[in-house]
């Protein structure tokens, strides 16, 4: 027996990659742990990581390409060789561009995220405008919002220097646990923290003022703190003079929700709006620790998004120390991610649904409607998936997309573990964990770091750029970069910086980069927004382009879900709030492994017990909870932080998905995104059943 | 060298690294393992507020006091409360003394719970709760000899 070896490798279970020690011997993980000591992370792992052994090592990987053997959507699969798996994407791939055209073959990066400029290049080079992602349910619908107000992308704020720091719908204990230790230190250095969500979370005890909205009202709530901070004169008259576009009609247009108001849509009183506002707009410099989907996850998402968004821009809390800003800390640049444009010379699908997803242009189709137009033909056929951790229960109503996925011609998906959404592929390729394999990562401060390969990759499985470079290969595609093989394309990632590969190879705590840009704020005095105004639009002119077309609003607007939407609300009586952060799971990515499982019933569905008892549902009991849509069974939990009036339930078990409850065309008109935050239910409970 | 094992029910979150950090530590992928840490719900009914907190085993040594048959005992070297798997009877004194409930009883009723990491301390490496612990919760803090 060898001793154990430490490598220096990240964890990429859910995305943000972690840097991780992983305890090597004779070729096998026998430990993880957060690494320590490393500049720009804390240390560390989350419940999830520390799982890692569980995940690499899990029955349900794929270890070789698979071909169906069945009948679609069956499950069945031979074994075959990589070089046949390579022809037969190539031969399908090419046989759907010469007979439909390049448009009809999709191109989709599920989980994870790391390959996704590569795929992104394969698109191009194929001619396809259609390639998409997960983030057609999650993040970018934040992204827009900001970028409809601001012209940039999403600035992260600069927590260091704000005296206030207000949390919008982040329970970062569960969600971002490395954060933990920033967050309490917050407190200890005197910052305020005041903290929106519609649960009394663990976050939002540790904060200093917790707002609880319903859920999907944040829109109101956030114009209402604007009605307060403008009505008692204490927004930035100087700034928004300057820098403002629309702030005359916002102002008019706030003016609707005083507090008293905003206490009968919301449920948060009208004293602690006051007190909230009050605080932001006063206790300066002042910023918003975002999330990625719990707002967007409502009909009226964007808006609501825009609405707590204006905050920053009326309170003149943008691009100034301890506001959101777009160059608070150093940065050191790097090609591929965010840089790789897309082919849009041709029109993809979710154009002519959500014009704003392509004008404010995240560089990726909106797919959220995946699943009707490949059923439908609309806007034109679509025969070919090539999928990377494509994952159905990400969609609303995922067993429909399953149905659709089984019509297309040829569909493959790359991925770790034979999956529910693999079931109706013709192609089955093993992908191998971020520990049986070398990456780049940039991180905070302009750094870079090495992750090493821990182990061989297992069976006969790849590293998915790797993949993608021969999949070009074998159609005889051309792109400069995928044709400089991996070790070039680290470099190519790496180049910008200054940084060589190697050198950063030898550095196992990382480097910082050689080329560095600075921190500067108030950097709008010598730039222009980049709206179509030139200033920050609190009147978005890009969606009043679409107001006759498509029904939107340049302002902020607040559109009550509980008014519009055509449901029985006496026989649905409650809100459905799915997929609020649970510590142990990653969407659908987890329930298979023991150690995470094993912690919580699942599907759970959690409940306030005044509510459950009005339906004489008792705490264990197993009940069926039913939208207008679907129908799940599952175990009934008490639970008081959440309020009566919301059932709260997390999705993506394949024993119970929280997501066949939720309509595919409930959806954010503008983003796409679906309204998973707050939809409507029953909950009945089922007699003499044990799960 | 001794330690005292401390478990702070306010600051933990139940984000549940613990849990899974204690399951790496001690058995291999394949394992079900032994839950050696709690799982315990805390309600504060007046403020509408509920969390999840996750106690191990502070090796208070209460068990020992009560195990008839010598199966748990304190090792000298290091303070830790440890089980002698082939000296239980099964009797189950020891749950019912156990102030956080740790003890565990393996498929064959024998009492089973937290080793303090024992081998991890002796590499010099934390106990994995605490190494994984983000709020600073779970902690063994090195007392000088004779503290």
């Amino acid at each position: 027996m060898s001793k154990s070896k430490i490598v220096k490798t990240a964890c990429g279970i859910c995305g943000p990659c972690c840097q991780a020690d992983a305890y090597v011997k004779d070729g096998k993980i026998i430990s993880v742990e957060g690494s320590r000591n490393v500049n720009g992370q804390p240390g560390g792992l989350c419940a999830k990581g520390m799982a890692a052994k569980q995940f690499v090592y899990n029955k349900d990987r794929v270890l070789y390409p698979m071909k169906r053997t069945g009948k679609k959507g069956e499950g069945t699969f031979a074994r075959i060789t990589w070089d046949e798996a390579y022809d037969l994407i190539a031969e399908n791939l090419l046989k759907v561009r010469d007979t439909y055209g390049s448009r009809s073959t999709v191109f989709y990066a599920g989980y994870p995220k790391w390959y996704r400029p590569a795929l992104l290049r394969l698109a191009n080079a194929y001619g396809s405008p259609n390639y998409c992602t997960e983030s057609s349910t999650c993040f970018q619908a934040a992204d827009l919002a900001w970028r409809s107000t601001y012209g940039n992308h999403i600035c992260g704020p600069d927590m260091v220097h704000a005296r206030t720091v207000m949390l919008w719908s982040s329970n970062l204990y569960h969600s971002n646990t490395p954060m933990s230790r920033m967050y309490q230190g917050l407190k200890e250095r005197g910052t305020k923290i005041i903290d929106v969500d519609s649960r009394h979370t663990v976050t939002a005890r540790d904060a200093h003022i917790h707002l609880k909205p319903v859920p999907g009202t944040d829109g109101a709530l956030a114009l209402s703190m604007a009605h307060v901070i403008i009505e008692e004169g204490l927004y930035d008259g100087a700034f928004v003079e300057k820098y403002v576009y629309g702030f005359e009609e916002y102002r008019d247009y706030v003016r609707r929700f005083t507090p008293e108001k905003a206490e009968g849509i919301t449920g948060v009183s009208a004293d602690q709006i006051r007190r909230a506002a009050r605080l932001f707009a006063q206790n300066r410099p002042s910023c918003i620790l975002f999330s990625a989907s719990p707002i967007v996850h409502h009909t009226n998402g964007v808006q609501n998004y825009r609405a707590v968004f204006s905050l920053l821009a009326i309170t003149g809390n943008y691009d100034v120390e301890g506001g959101n800003c777009p160059k608070a800390g150093i940065t050191s640049p790097c090609n591929e991610f965010g840089k790789v444009k897309r082919h849009d010379r041709e029109e993809a699908i979710g154009q002519r649904d959500f014009p704003v997803w392509f004008d404010l242009s995240c560089e990726e189709a909106q797919c959220t409607r995946l699943a009707d137009y490949i059923m439908k033909e609309e806007p034109y056929p679509i025969k070919a998936v090539f999928g990377m951790g494509l994952n159905h229960r990400m969609w609303p109503q995922p067993g429909y997309l399953n149905e659709a996925l089984q019509k297309l011609d040829f569909y493959v998906n790359v991925e770790l573990f034979l999956s529910d959404s693999c079931m109706a592929a013709d192609l089955v390729l093993p992908a191998c964990t971020s520990y049986e394999r070398e990456e780049v990562h940039s991180l905070k401060g302009g750094r870079y770091f090495f992750s090493n390969k821990a182990i061989e990759p297992l069976g006969e499985s790849k590293n998915d750029i790797e993949i993608i470079m021969e999949v070009l290969k074998r159609m005889g595609l051309q792109d400069e970069v995928l044709e400089l093989g991996y070790d070039g394309y680290m470099q190519h990632i790496l180049e910008p910086s200054g940084l060589s590969l190697n050198e950063l190879k030898r550095n196992e705590e990382g480097m910082q980069g050689r080329n560095l840009h600075m921190p500067s704020f108030q950097n709008f005095e010598k730039e222009k927004f980049q709206t179509p105004s030139g200033k920050i639009e609190l009147k978005s002119l890009v969606l009043e382009r679409y107001r006759d077309s498509h029904g939107y609003d340049g302002l902020p607007v607040f559109h009550d879900f509980r008014k519009e939407a055509e449901v029985d609300r006496e026989a649905y009586p409650f809100i459905l709030n799915t997929g609020c952060r649970k510590p142990q799971y990653f969407h659908a990515r987890v329930y298979r492994v023991p150690w995470l499982d094993s912690l919580q019933r699942s599907p759970l569905i959690e409940m306030h017990p005044e509510d459950a008892s009005t339906y004489g549902i008792a705490d264990g009991d197993v009940v069926k909870i039913s939208s207008p849509v679907g129908t799940v069974t599952g175990t009934a939990a008490y639970n008081i932080s959440g309020g009566t009036g919301a059932v709260y339930m997390y999705h993506g078990d394949s024993r119970g998905d929280a997501n066949e409850l939720i309509d595919k065309d409930y959806l954010d008109p503008i983003s796409g995104f679906p309204g998973y935050k707050s939809y409507f239910c029953k909950v009945e409970k089922v007699e003499d059943m044990k799960l | 060298m001794r330690y005292r094992y401390r478990f702070d029910e306010k600051k933990c979150t139940g984000c549940f690294a613990c849990q899974t950090a204690c399951l790496d530590a001690h058995y291999g992928p394949e394992e079900e393992g032994i839950r050696f840490r709690c799982v315990k719900q805390i309600i504060i009914e007046s403020e509408g507020f509920q969390k999840t907190v996750c106690p191990g085993c502070i090796h208070c040594g209460a068990c020992v006091r009560v195990c008839p048959s010598g199966a748990l005992y304190v090792d000298g070297a290091t303070g830790l409360v440890l089980a002698r798997r082939e000296s239980c009877t099964g009797c189950r004194a020891c749950e019912t003394v156990c102030p956080v409930q740790a003890i565990r009883y393996d498929y064959d009723g024998k009492a089973a719970k937290c080793d303090g990491c024992l081998l991890r301390l002796k590499e010099g490496r934390e106990p994995a709760c605490v190494r994984a612990c983000p709020t600073g919760a779970v902690t063994a803090a090195a007392m000088e000899d004779g503290a």
